[in-house]
This record gives C-alpha cells, sequence and structure tokens, in this order.
C-alpha cells in the first residue's frame, strides 16, 4: 500500500513538473490579460505562409531564409513599468529553472540581459530573450531550429539606424580606450 | 462394591487401564470409607474434592471462549476497516491524481491555445512584425558578442601591459 501510495505521488510530481514545460507560454499567459504588456504571438502556421510571400527586395529574402525553419514566436514587452528589474529576476528565475541553458548575460547601468536556449543534439530549439530595463521588460521567445549565426548576421547586413548608431558608439568608444 | 472387587479395580485404576466409570466407582467406595492405611482413601477424597472445586463457576469456559470468539470477531472487523481505509485512502489519492493531472493538463492546454492564436491576422504584418524582433534579437545578440570581444580584447590588453 505505501509502494502503490510512493508510486502515486511520483505520478502526480512527474505530471506536475512535466506540465510546467513551456515556461515562456506560461509568462505569457500571465501577461495575457495586462494591458500594461504588448504581446505578440506569431503560430507555426503563420510562419508556414511566410515561405510564400515573395520577397521584396534581397534582405527581405535574407530575412525569409533565416526564419524558414522557425516554428513560433512569441513577445511580452513593456516599456513603463515600476517593477521592471523585479519581472526580469522573476522571469530569468522561471526560465532557468525550467531546464534553459544560459548563453549570455549582459549586465550595464541602464539595463540587464540575458539570452537562454534549449538544445537537443546539438540543434537550438528555444532561443529565449529577457531584457529588464529601469522601466521596460522584455521576454522574447523563437521556437523551431534556431540558427544564432544567421540571425547575428541579420542586423550586420542590414542597416539598422538605431543599432548601427550603437555600433558605432561602441567601437569609437573601444578605439578611444585602446 | 465389595472390598475384593474394589482391590481389584485399584490395581487397575494403578495400572492406569480402568475406564470413567471404574473410576467413578472407585471414587464412590473410597468416598464412604474412613481413613486407611492400607487403602488410598485420602487419595480418592482428594481427587473427588478437587473434581468438585470450581472457583470460576461453571459457566467460566463458555464464557472464556465467548470472549475469545468476540476478539476474534473484533480482530476481524479491525482488520476489515483498516483495509477499507486503505481503500478508501487510495481511491482519494487516485482521485486527487487524476484532479491534479487534468487540471495540469488544462493549464498547459490554454496557454498553447494562446501561442496558437495570431496576433496578427495578416500575413504581411506578421511578417513585418516577426522581422522586427527577429532584427531586434540579432543586434542584441551582435551587442552581447561585442561586449564580450571587448572584455577579451580587455583582457589581452592586461595580460600584454602585465608582460611587459
Amino acid at each position: 500500500m505505501k509502494n502503490l501510495a510512493i508510486v502515486l505521488l511520483t505520478v502526480c510530481i512527474g505530471f506536475s513538473a512535466s506540465a510546467q514545460n513551456d515556461v515562456v507560454t506560461k509568462l505569457f499567459n500571465n501577461y495575457y490579460d495586462d494591458e500594461n504588456f504588448t504581446k505578440i504571438s506569431v503560430s507555426s502556421k503563420m510562419f508556414e505562409l511566410f515561405t510564400n510571400i515573395e520577397p521584396g527586395d534581397e534582405n527581405e529574402e535574407e530575412i525569409i531564409a533565416a526564419i524558414s525553419k522557425l516554428k513560433g514566436l512569441k513577445v511580452i514587452a513593456a516599456d513603463s513599468i515600476g517593477n521592471s528589474k523585479k519581472l526580469y529576476g522573476d522571469a530569468v528565475n522561471k526560465i532557468s529553472k525550467d531546464g534553459y541553458d544560459e548563453l549570455m548575460e549582459v549586465k550595464d547601468a541602464q539595463e540587464d540581459m540575458k539570452f537562454m536556449i534549449k538544445e537537443k543534439d546539438g540543434i537550438i530549439n528555444e532561443l529565449v530573450m529577457v531584457v529588464g530595463g529601469n522601466k521596460s521588460f522584455f521576454v522574447m521567445s523563437l521556437y523551431g531550429e534556431i540558427d544564432l549565426k544567421k540571425i547575428s548576421k541579420l542586423s550586420k547586413s542590414m542597416n539598422i539606424k538605431g543599432m548601427e548608431y550603437l555600433k558605432q558608439l561602441d567601437d569609437s568608444e573601444s578605439t578611444n580606450k585602446e | 462394591m465389595d472390598s475384593k472387587k474394589a482391590e481389584a479395580l485399584l490395581r487397575k485404576y494403578w495400572e492406569g487401564k480402568t475406564d470413567l466409570n471404574d473410576e467413578k466407582e472407585l471414587k464412590k467406595f473410597f468416598l464412604t470409607k474412613e481413613k486407611n492405611e492400607n487403602l488410598p482413601v485420602d487419595y480418592f477424597k482428594y481427587i473427588s474434592k478437587k473434581a468438585a472445586y470450581n472457583p470460576l463457576g461453571a459457566e467460566f469456559d463458555t464464557e472464556i471462549l465467548n470472549l475469545i470468539q468476540h476478539e476474534n470477531n473484533d480482530k476481524k472487523h479491525k482488520n476489515f476497516s483498516i483495509k477499507y481505509w486503505y481503500i478508501a485512502a487510495s481511491l482519494a489519492l487516485v482521485v486527487s491524481a487524476s484532479i491534479i493531472f487534468k487540471n495540469e493538463i488544462f493549464s498547459v492546454e490554454s496557454p498553447t491555445e494562446v501561442v496558437e492564436m495570431d496576433t496578427y491576422q495578416d500575413p504581411e504584418k506578421a511578417l513585418e512584425e516577426t522581422k522586427k524582433a527577429l532584427l531586434f534579437i540579432s543586434s542584441r545578440l551582435n551587442q552581447s558578442n561585442e561586449y564580450a570581444m571587448q572584455f577579451s580584447k580587455f583582457e589581452q590588453n592586461q595580460n600584454t601591459i602585465k608582460q611587459k
């Protein structure tokens, strides 16, 4: 009888643990009705549709190639909330407890940023980025077969004003230091 | 019974060959006799007295047996009720397990519904937003990489300074 109870308990715990697999989905759901947060969700069906879109230019072609193996995207974003740092800490905590591996972390005066991945057999199946600024909070999750090189190449090859500006700033700073 | 017969019976008695009737007769015979050194009058008087002596009462055996019977029944009853409790407890466990299981399944199902719900119905617009998101991730990835590069450069520089 005791054994039966133990087995049942383990089964219960097992189910409750396995049921919490998708922590980002849970986070997404938590903020679903909160108007302070912008939520964007793109399903796998939509990603399938993207491959049918005729690319307008080279850049778009590159992007479509980069997302051809993706299966979903979820974004939670807020830019004027008070407890953003706490939300960041909670989210990072929850995500790292859920079997995600940390890819990298950047902390500076303005914001904390963390990339986490789920990997299987050398293929990244999920990439989660969490950003916590002074008043901003941002979680983005990408599903599917993720090629980090392709993704990081995107912004380099495309002309992104703000980021280019940042990049230039960083470059000049680093050259000054050197 | 005359004394000769009694003597024969007595011999038989000592040899352990008498039956219950013989013994009854022997007792009866000796109870009427006076104390006699040649005959075991006292002995027979003693055992008849002993047989009659029953301080627990005639009902004692039946009472004890009843009690034992009763206790056995109680034990059976107890065992039964313990078994019943085990069954009830395991049933409760199964029920609560299934409730937890069901709840968890539902709580997983509802978010997947959300996931499958597209924010944008128009693929062009969805692609536009996906682009933005990807570029954002891309630029942040590069930014972090650059930080890392800077640190490694910084470390290299530090090392060269130390070497000098």
